[in-house]
């Protein structure tokens, strides 16, 4: 039965490793969409800081962790990231969270507010 | 051992055998139905049957960085999961911050989701430049 459950393991394993291959060279090769990445939208689509830093933290995150899972001593399992890179990435998301939330949904309303109050 | 112990003993010992048995081969059915259902998704993929020019796209046909960080935090864990299983020969626990991290990464998504979702859009007297 650990046999089993071992050849399991690596069946899936192995699984999500090919659909991240295919999902890499989709990428790679244009077959997956990237146009507008790094771009808001509202009010007209302009070049992102946001969005950039979170590009910028969540690739430094991903390399910080593969470079843990290199490192790590043998036989002593999956790596935990450290609290500091787990802070840092939080706020990256929220700063990227609230400022879209800021243009999809207070700006716009703000706007409106004031088109309202006009004379 | 007593005579009541050893019949008892012979008694369960068959059907503990055929128990397991059959849970060795339902488990090994389960994995070659759930590999030949992931390689005919594989094979459909790489062959374009199915697209997925707009995995990374919103409601917008725009990429999403919501998406996209989630894809790359999925796949970084994934493959550090495959890589410590294929050097230390059995599963690994999953440390409590590894599902911080992607939970993290799952709740921004979910929140860019609900705010696309919820969205309103700018007053119409400030048309965008490209539509001028």
């Amino acid at each position: 039965m650990e046999t089993l459950a071992l050849w399991t393991g690596k069946a899936l394993t192995f699984i999500l490793a090919a659909f991240a291959a295919g999902v890499v060279y989709k990428l790679l090769t244009g077959g997956i969409r990237l146009r507008g990445l790094l771009l808001d939208t509202e009010p007209r689509a302009t070049f992102s800081p946001a969005r950039v830093q979170l590009l910028v933290f969540t690739l430094a995150a991903a390399g910080e962790y593969l470079k843990l899972l290199m490192q790590r001593p043998e036989h002593s399992g999956l790596p935990a990231p450290p609290d500091s890179v787990l802070q840092v990435l939080g706020a990256s998301q929220v700063l990227y969270a609230g400022c879209k939330g800021w243009q999809r949904l207070l700006l716009p309303s703000l706007q409106r507010l004031m088109k309202g109050n006009r004379p | 051992m007593t005579p009541l112990a050893f019949l008892q003993a012979a008694e369960t010992a068959p059907s503990q055998s055929a128990s397991s048995t059959l849970g060795l081969a339902f488990g090994i059915a389960l994995l070659v139905i759930v590999c030949a259902a992931a390689a005919a998704v594989l094979w459909n993929i790489f062959t374009g049957k199915i697209d997925l020019t707009f995995l990374l796209c919103g409601d917008d046909d725009r990429a999403s960085m919501g998406r996209f960080q989630f894809l790359i935090f999925t796949f970084v864990i994934a493959f550090s999961y495959f890589y410590v299983v294929a050097s230390d020969g059995k599963l690994p626990a999953i440390p409590t911050e590894v599902l911080t991290l992607l939970g993290i990464s799952a709740s921004t998504y979910a929140v860019g989701k609900g705010i696309d979702q919820s969205g309103g859009s700018a007053p119409p007297d400030n048309p965008p430049e490209d539509k001028k």
